[in-house]
C-alpha cells in the first residue's frame, strides 16, 4: 500500500554553503519500504542529494535518531505523514544528511588496547546513540554514549579486563558521569543503553579504591541510600 | 471500594513540596481519600539507581509491600516516583536473582514482596478514577487564553493524559523541539554548567514558541526549571521568567481553588500570575 509523505529535507554543502536550508518534497512510497528507500527516491529527484548508506546508516526524523532500515509503515504510524529529515548531528553536516564522523571514530581508540580490532563493528553499531546525546555538542572531551555502551559489551566479552576498561570512562571531565538519558530521543524508544550505563556506574561506585574524588563522593552518597 | 495511599517520600522533597501539597488538595477536592504511605522509604530516582540499583529497587519494593499490607493502591504525586515503581516492577519480573534477594530482605522487615500493587499517577486519578467527562463537569475556570508547554523529557510512557486534561481546560498546547530532551538534573552533581545549559535550552525553546507557562510533572525537572531558573537565565544569556506548574496545580485552579498555599505556589521561585 502506498502513502504520500510531505518531507522537509535538510540540505547543506559544507564546501559552499554558509547556512543550511530545508527543501520540501512530496513523495509517494510503499509503506513496506524502508527509510533508505525513501532517501533513494529523494536522490532520484535530486541527483546531488547525499545521505548515509550501509549497515549502520542513521539519520534524524522529527528530532529522533533512527537507523534508515526502519520501515516506512512504522515511521508513518509514529510520526504521521509530515516528516523533517535531518542528519544525526546538524552541526557536523558535510553534505545534506551525511556527517563528519571523525569524533565518533576516534573515541574507539580509547579502548583499542583492550579489545580486538574486529570489535570495532560493535562500536560502530552505536553511532545513533553517540549523536543522540546533546553532550557531544557541548563538551568536545565527552567520550560519548557509544563508547559507554561499547565498554559494557567489552566487559561482558573480556571480563578479566573489567577494571582496566572501566578506568577508561571513570574520569569526571568527559567521562560517564556526564551521560544524560537519551532513551526518549531514540526511535524506537530504547532503554537498553541506560541499563548498561547504570550497570557501569554501579560497578565504578562498588570499587574498593575509588577512581577519583568524584567517584568517592558518589560512593558516600550511595552508602546512605 | 478502592483504598488509596499517597506516596510523598519523593526526590528533592523539601524543594518540591508543592507537588505534595497540590496533589493532596486535588485529591481532597475530587473526594478521594489518600493518606500518606506510612513508614515509607525514599524514592532515590534514576540518579540513585545509577549509583546503587539494589537500594533503589529495595526502597521501591518496600513501599509496594507496605501499600499491599494496607491493601491500598499507591498514588504518585509526580513522574519520578511513578517511573521508579514501574522500573522496579519490571526489573524484579526480569531478574529472578534480584527478586529473591529483595524478597528475603523484605521478609526480614516483616513484609512480603508484591509486584501487583497498583500504582497510579495523580493524573491517572483524574482520567481513570474520576473520568475525563466527569472532571470536565467540575471545571470552573477555563485556560483558553493560555499557551501551555508540556515538558516530557523524563516521561517513560507515551501517554497523552497531560494533553487530554489541558484540552478539557481549553488551553492551547504549545509544541516545541526540546520537549523530550534532558532537563540536565542527572548531571547536576558532575557539571552545574552543562546541566544549566541543557535546562536553559529547554526553557528558551518553550519561551521562543510562545509559552505562557510550562508543565513539568517531574520533581527533578521542576527543580531545574523553577529552582534554578536564575542560573538558567545566566547560562543562556536571556530572561526567561516562566512559571513552572504541575498538572495537579493547573487542575486545582481549574476546579476553582485560588488559595496559593493549597496550590503550593508559595514555595515556587518563579511566581505564577494566573491567580
Amino acid at each position: 500500500m502506498e502513502c504520500k509523505l510531505t518531507l522537509e529535507v535538510f540540505r547543506f554543502n559544507s564546501k559552499t554553503d554558509y547556512l543550511p536550508y530545508y527543501k520540501k518534497h512530496v513523495i509517494k512510497i510503499d509503506v513496506n519500504k524502508k527509510v533508505s528507500d525513501l532517501l533513494a527516491l529523494i536522490k532520484e529527484d535530486e541527483k546531488a542529494f547525499e545521505y548515509p548508506v550501509g549497515k549502520n546508516a542513521a539519520i534524524s526524523i522529527n528530532g529522533l535518531s533512527l537507523f534508515t532500515s526502519e520501515k516506512i509503515k512504522t515511521i508513518k504510524e509514529s510520526f504521521g505523514k509530515e516528516l523533517k529529515l535531518e542528519p544525526l548531528n546538524t552541526k557536523r553536516a558535510v553534505k545534506d544528511l551525511t556527517i563528519n564522523e571523525d569524533d565518533f571514530q576516534s573515541k574507539f581508540d580509547i579502548l583499542d588496547a583492550f579489545v580486538d580490532a574486529r570489535d570495532k563493528k560493535v562500536y560502530k553499531s552505536y553511532i545513533r546513540e553517540h549523536y543522540a546525546s546533546p553532550i557531544v555538542n557541548m563538551d568536545c572531551e565527552y567520550l560519548g554514549d557509544a563508547l559507554f555502551g561499547f565498554v559494557y559489551d567489552m566487559i561482558e566479552k573480556y571480563p578479566t579486563r573489567k577494571l582496566e576498561i572501566l578506568s577508561c570512562i571513570s574520569k569526571l571531565e568527559g567521562g560517564i558521569w556526564l551521560h544524560v538519558n537519551i532513551s526518549n530521543t531514540l526511535f524506537p524508544k530504547n532503554t537498553a543503553l541506560e541499563k548498561k550505563i547504570d550497570f557501569l556506574k554501579n560497578e565504578l561506585v562498588k570499587q574498593a579504591t575509588p577512581a577519583n574524588k568524584f567517584v568517592e563522593v558518589q560512593q558516600n552518597i550511595s552508602r546512605n541510600f | 471500594m478502592n483504598k488509596y495511599t499517597l506516596f510523598d517520600n519523593i526526590v528533592e522533597k523539601e524543594k518540591a513540596y508543592s507537588f505534595i501539597v497540590s496533589a493532596k488538595e486535588l485529591l481532597n477536592m475530587l473526594g478521594i481519600k489518600a493518606p500518606s504511605l506510612g513508614e515509607s522509604k525514599q524514592d532515590i530516582g534514576a540518579e540513585g539507581k545509577a549509583l546503587n540499583s539494589e537500594a533503589f529497587h529495595y526502597n521501591n519494593a518496600f513501599n509496594l509491600a507496605r501499600a499491599k499490607k494496607e491493601d491500598a493502591k499507591i498514588i504518585c504525586v509526580e513522574d519520578c516516583s511513578y517511573n521508579s515503581f514501574a522500573q522496579t516492577k519490571e526489573a524484579l519480573l526480569e531478574d529472578e536473582v534480584l527478586k529473591e534477594k529483595i524478597s528475603s530482605k523484605l521478609k526480614r522487615d516483616g513484609l512480603e514482596l508484591s509486584l501487583d500493587t497498583a500504582v497510579l499517577h495523580v493524573n491517572e486519578v483524574i482520567k481513570d478514577v474520576i473520568g475525563l467527562l466527569e472532571f470536565k463537569k467540575m471545571v470552573k475556570k477555563s485556560f483558553a487564553n493560555f499557551n501551555i508547554a508540556v515538558f516530557k523529557g523524563n516521561q517513560n510512557s507515551d501517554d497523552t493524559i497531560n494533553e487530554s486534561i489541558l484540552n478539557i481546560l481549553g488551553a492551547n498546547i504549545v509544541s516545541f523541539d526540546a520537549q523530550l530532551k534532558s532537563d540536565g538534573y542527572e548531571i547536576l552533581s558532575a557539571s552545574k554548567e552543562l546541566a544549566d545549559k541543557l535546562a536553559g535550552k529547554v526553557m528558551l525553546d518553550t519561551f521562543d514558541n510562545g509559552a505562557d507557562l510550562v508543565i513539568a510533572n517531574d520533581v527533578r525537572s521542576f527543580m531545574m526549571f523553577d529552582g534554578r531558573q536564575k542560573n538558567l537565565e545566566c547560562s543562556v544569556g536571556r530572561d526567561i521568567n516562566l512559571a513552572i506548574l504541575s498538572i495537579s496545580q493547573i487542575a486545582l485552579m481549574a476546579l476553582g481553588c485560588d488559595d496559593k498555599s493549597k496550590i503550593g505556589l508559595e514555595s515556587h521561585k518563579v511566581q505564577a500570575t494566573l491567580l
